[in-house]
C-alpha cells in the first residue's frame, strides 16, 4: 500500500511531505512485538497539530513504554482525502501506514469546537462507525482529550470515554487498563470501559442520563451505573518541573506553523479573565526550576538542531524566574546563532523589556492584547491592564526600534456598548499618534494591527452563563469598528461572526447538538475554521433538519441555577467561585490574582490534589 | 577560512522533501552535530551553506552535492562522520573533500544532471519501435512545448537542453535514461523531457505517474562529464 500511496497519490497532491511520516525522532517500532497500540488523532493538517506541544509529549511518553507503540495521524488535506476516497484506502498511520482500524485505540485531541467535523470525516475515513454505540470490542476504542473535552458533550455520542485534564501521568493508567483488558480470556467492551472509568478523571458518556425540563434546560446528568462517578475531577501534574518532558521532539521536513523548540516553562494562569477558558482550566499556576528549563533547553537543541527556542506557556512573562532564565540562554544560545522567543506578552513595560531582551536582531511585530477598549469594559472582564500600561509598552516598543504593533480585542463582551468600541479605536489611534511621535523619519513604517474576535463563552469560565450578541449585531459592530477604524497606518482584522457563533454552539451545547454535527458533516462541512471550506449555509440547514435552534445555546443567557451540560464535569475551579465572578463582572469589580493579594479561594488549591508551585517565590510574581 | 564539499543522496524517505524542507534539514544537521559553520553578516545571519542544484519534489537522488564554510580549521573525517550521524534517515553522506578557497560556487558550476525516469506503458509496445522513436525524437532540430507561466502560456524549445536521451523496455515499464542541461545555462526537467517524447512519438506511455531518480550531477568541460568532487 505504501508504495501505491508514494508513487500514485503522493504526486498529485498538495505538500505531500505533509504525508510521508519519516521525521527525524519520529518513532518506528515493530508491530508484531508491541501488544498495545495507539494511534494520536488530530483533526486538523499536519501543520497545525505538529505545532501542538501536548502531542508531542504524549507522543514520546507513550513511545517509551516497551509494552506500546503511538503513531500520528493528520485529517488529509481535502486533496488527499478524494485520493483516498477514490482508490478506496482506508485513513493510515504515518509512521507505519497501518490503517486505524488496526489500532487498539484512536486518541483525539479537542483543542477547538471548529475541528469537530473532522473527527467524524477521520473516523468515516477510516471505516469506523462514528457512534460509539455502533461500535463493539473488535473496533479500535476511541477516546478524546484536550481544552475542549472540559464540555464533552457535543461529541459525546461519538467517544467512548473522555479524559479530562492533564495527560502525562493519566495516559499510564488507561494504557495498563487496556492492557489488563487485553489479556482477558473474553473481551467485551462494556468490561472495558468499566476499567476505564475507575481511572479519576475519565468520562464515560454511555454510562451517564442526561434528563430535561420541558423547555429543553437539562434537569440533571446522573450516573446509570454505580461505579461511575457522579462528577468527574480533572486530573492534574502536580509537579510540573519533575514531570516527563520529552526532550527529542519530532523535527517536521515541511515548514509548520511554530517551527521551533516548544519549551514548556509553566502551566496555569492566575490573572482570572473572566472570558478565559484556558485560565480556568489550567489552574493552578505550576512553575518549573530554571535548571530544569537550561537542562531541557540544551537537550532540546543538540536533539533537534532548531535555531530557535519558544518559551512557552499562557503568560510566560508571569514566570517568577524570567529574568534570569532569558539572560543565561541568550548568553549560552546568543552566539550560536539560536534565538529566543517569547509567545505571548501582556501589554505593560515590563514584558517589553523582556521583548527588547530576548529580540536583538530579528525585530518582528510586537503584539498585546489589551481585549477591550475602556477601563471600565476590561474591568468587567478583569483583564488587569490599564491604557497607561498600553501606551507605555508600545512607547517603549517604538523606541526599542518596532515599528509595527499588534493589537488584539475581543468584541461582543458581557455589557459591551458602543462607547467601548469607541475606546478600541481611540486607543488605536492613540497608538498611531505615539508611534509617529517617535518613530520620526521612520514613520512611513509604522503599521498598527488591530484584530477583533467576538466573544464565545465558553464553559468553565465566569463568563459560561453570558450570552453571544447575535450574528447581526457582531456584524454592525465589525462594520461600525471599520469605518472608526479607517486610516492608513491601521490594519483592521475581524473574525467572521458566523463562524463564532457555530462555535459558541458547540462550546456551550449539550448532549443533544450532536446529531446537528453529524448532519453538517454528512451535508460536506469539514475544516470548518478554514475560511475556504466553511459553509454557513449547510450548518444552517444541519440544524433545521436536525430541529435544533442553535440561538439556545448560542445568544441565550444561562441561568445561575440551571443545570449546565458540563456540571458533571469539575474542573476544580468552583462554581460558586465562577458564579461570584459573574456576578462581581456586572458590578465592575475587579478580582486581583492570588500571587499578589490573598488567595481568591477559586477552588482549585482546597479541590485538586495540586496547589499554586512558584519556584522564584510569591515576592518575584511579576506584576 | 576552509570550505568542505559534500556529496550526499535523497533517498526514498524523504523523497517529498522540497528544496527548501532539504535546506532546512542540513541547517538542523549541521547545528545538531556541532559543526563550526561560518555565519553571513547581517541582520539575519545564515549558515554557509549551498547546495548544487535544486531537486524537485518527489524526485530522489544518488548524487547531490553541498558546499560548507566553516569558521575553524578542523579534522574532515571528524567532520564528515558527525555530519552523517546527525543527518535524518533518508539522507545520506557519501563523500567529503576539501575545496580551494577560490574554487568556483557549485551552483554557478554544475551544469549537466544525469537522471533515470520509469514510466508505466499502458498499451503493448515493442523494443524496435521505442528505439526507432527515440532516434526519431533525437533527430528534431527543434522540440517545442508549452509551458504555463503566471503570463500565460510561454513557447519554450527543450531540444538544445537535452544532451542525450535513451530507453528500455522492461516488464511494462521504460525506463528512460537521460542527460539534461541543468543550472545557469538553463534548466530542463526530465519529465519535460519525456512527456515531449511521449507527444511526439505517440506511446502508450502514462508520463503523469513517472517515477524519477537523479543519478548523478556534472561539470561540463571541453565535452567531458566531470564530478564536482573532481575537481582541481
Amino acid at each position: 500500500m505504501r508504495q501505491f500511496i508514494e508513487n500514485r497519490i503522493l504526486p498529485k497532491v498538495e505538500k505531500p511531505a505533509r504525508y510521508q511520516g519519516n521525521e527525524l525522532n519520529s518513532v518506528h517500532k515493530d508491530w508484531s512485538r508491541i501488544p498495545i497500540r495507539i494511534a494520536f488523532a488530530f483533526p486538523d493538517v499536519y501543520e497545525v497539530g505538529m505545532s501542538h506541544l501536548g502531542l508531542r509529549i504524549l507522543y514520546h511518553i507513550v513511545n517509551r513504554r516497551e509494552d506500546t507503540l503511538m503513531e500520528r495521524v493528520f485529517a488529509p488535506w481535502v486533496d488527499f482525502e478524494d485520493q483516498l476516497r477514490q482508490n478506496r484506502i482506508p485513513l493510515f498511520s504515518l509512521e507505519s501506514y497501518t490503517p486505524l482500524t488496526e489500532f487498539d485505540v484512536i486518541a483525539f485531541t479537542l483543542q477547538y469546537e471548529m475541528s469537530y467535523t473532522n473527527i467524524l470525516n477521520m473516523l468515516d475515513l477510516a471505516g469506523i462507525p462514528l457512534r460509539s454505540s455502533a461500535r463493539d470490542h473488535r473496533w479500535p476504542l476511541v477516546l478524546a482529550g484536550g481544552p475542549a473535552a472540559y464540555n464533552p458533550e457535543p461529541v459525546a455520542p461519538f467517544i467512548d470515554a473522555f479524559l479530562i485534564g492533564e495527560g502525562e501521568d493519566a495516559v499510564h493508567d488507561i494504557i495498563d487498563a487496556i492492557k489488563k483488558w487485553k489479556q482477558a480470556p473474553a473481551k467485551n467492551k462494556g468490561d472495558l470501559l468499566r476499567e476505564l472509568v475507575r481511572i479519576p478523571g475519565i468520562y464515560v458518556p454511555e454510562f451517564y442520563d442526561v434528563r430535561y425540563h420541558t423547555d429543553g434546560t437539562i434537569r440533571e446528568v446522573v450516573p446509570n451505573v454505580s461505579f461511575a462517578p457522579a462528577r468527574v475531577v480533572k486530573r492534574v501534574v502536580k509537579d510540573i518541573d519533575r514531570a516527563d518532558f520529552p526532550t527529542s521532539p519530532i523535527v517536521p521536513f515541511t515548514e509548520i506553523i511554530h517551527d521551533r523548540v516548544m519549551l514548556e516553562v509553566l502551566r496555569g494562569c492566575s490573572r482570572g479573565c473572566r472570558f478565559c477558558q484556558a485560565g480556568m482550566i489550567y489552574r493552578p499556576v505550576r512553575e518549573k526550576r530554571p535548571e530544569t528549563i537550561m537542562e531541557q533547553a540544551s537537550e532540546l537543541i543538540k536533539n533537534t538542531g532548531y535555531d530557535e527556542i519558544s518559551l512557552t506557556s499562557l503568560s510566560t512573562s508571569d514566570y517568577t524566574c524570567v529574568e534570569g532564565v532569558l539572560e543565561s540562554l541568550m548568553d549560552r544560545y546568543g552566539p550560536r546563532g539560536v534565538g529566543i522567543s517569547l509567545p505571548s506578552l501582556r501589554a505593560d513595560s515590563f514584558s517589553v523589556e523582556l521583548a527588547k531582551q530576548v529580540q536583538r536582531v530579528r525585530k518582528t511585530t510586537l503584539t498585546f492584547a489589551p481585549e477591550a477598549g475602556t477601563q471600565r469594559l476590561r474591568d468587567v472582564i478583569n483583564k488587569g491592564v490599564t491604557e497607561e500600561n498600553l501606551m507605555k509598552a508600545t512607547e517603549g516598543a517604538f523606541k526599542a526600534g518596532w515599528t509595527a504593533v499588534k493589537l488584539y480585542f475581543m468584541i461582543g463582551l458581557p455589557t459591551e456598548t458602543f462607547a467601548d468600541l469607541d475606546g478600541i479605536a481611540d486607543l488605536a489611534h492613540k497608538v498611531v499618534n505615539l508611534g509617529r511621535d517617535i518613530l520620526g523619519e521612520r514613520a512611513g513604517r509604522l503599521k498598527v494591527t488591530v484584530s477583533a474576535s467576538s466573544f464565545v463563552p465558553k464553559a468553565h469560565t465566569p463568563f459560561q452563563w453570558a450570552p453571544q450578541d447575535s450574528i447581526e449585531v457582531l456584524k454592525e459592530k465589525q462594520q461600525y469598528l471599520a469605518r472608526r477604524l479607517k486610516h492608513r497606518r491601521i490594519v483592521f482584522n475581524w473574525h467572521d461572526a458566523r463562524l463564532s457563533f457555530i462555535e459558541a454552539v458547540f462550546a456551550r451545547g449539550g448532549r443533544g447538538v450532536s446529531e446537528s454535527l453529524e448532519k453538517a458533516w454528512q451535508l460536506g462541512c469539514k475544516f470548518d475554521s478554514w475560511t475556504d471550506h466553511f459553509k454557513f449555509d449547510k450548518w444552517m440547514e444541519a440544524f433545521a433538519g436536525a430541529g435544533l435552534d442553535p440561538a439556545f445555546y448560542a445568544n441565550r443567557p444561562f441561568g445561575l441555577d440551571e443545570v449546565l451540560p458540563w456540571d458533571h464535569i469539575d474542573a476544580g475551579v468552583s462554581k460558586e467561585f465562577l458564579v461570584s465572578e459573574y456576578e462581581r463582572a456586572f458590578h465592575e469589580q475587579t478580582t486581583p490574582d492570588c500571587r499578589h493579594e490573598p488567595c481568591t479561594v477559586c477552588g482549585v488549591c482546597q479541590n485538586l490534589p495540586a496547589a499554586m508551585d512558584l519556584k522564584g517565590g510569591l515576592s518575584n510574581a511579576p506584576h | 577560512m576552509p570550505r568542505i564539499r559534500i556529496e550526499f543522496s535523497k533517498g526514498e524517505q524523504v523523497r517529498f522533501l522540497s528544496h527548501l524542507d532539504m535546506l532546512k534539514a542540513f541547517e538542523r544537521a549541521v547545528r545538531r552535530a556541532e559543526i563550526p559553520i561560518a555565519f553571513s553578516e547581517g541582520f539575519n545571519p545564515h549558515p554557509r551553506l549551498s547546495f548544487a542544484s535544486a531537486l524537485a519534489v518527489g524526485v530522489t537522488s544518488e548524487r547531490e552535492y553541498a558546499d560548507l564554510e566553516l569558521k575553524d580549521d578542523v579534522d574532515l573525517r571528524d567532520i564528515i562522520g558527525r555530519l552523517a550521524a546527525a543527518m535524518p534517515p533518508g539522507i545520506e553522506i557519501k563523500a567529503g573533500r576539501f575545496i580551494p578557497d577560490n574554487a568556483p560556487a557549485l551552483m554557478a558550476e554544475v551544469n549537466r544532471a544525469a537522471y533515470k525516469v520509469l514510466a508505466p506503458v499502458n498499451d503493448t509496445l515493442q523494443r524496435e519501435e521505442l528505439d526507432s522513436q527515440i532516434e526519431d525524437f533525437m533527430s528534431l532540430p527543434e522540440v517545442v512545448i508549452t509551458k504555463w507561466t503566471r503570463k500565460g502560456p510561454r513557447q519554450k524549445n527543450i531540444r538544445p537542453g537535452i544532451v542525450s536521451f535513451e530507453g528500455y523496455l522492461s516488464d511494462g515499464e521504460v525506463e528512460f535514461s537521460l542527460i539534461t542541461v541543468t543550472g545557469s545555462e538553463g534548466n530542463i526537467r526530465p519529465e519535460e523531457a519525456v512527456s515531449a517524447f511521449t507527444k511526439h512519438s505517440g506511446l502508450p506511455i502514462d508520463s503523469d505517474s513517472l517515477y524519477i531518480r537523479r543519478m548523478a550531477l556534472y561539470i561540463e568541460k571541453g565535452g567531458k562529464l566531470v564530478s564536482p568532487m573532481d575537481i582541481n
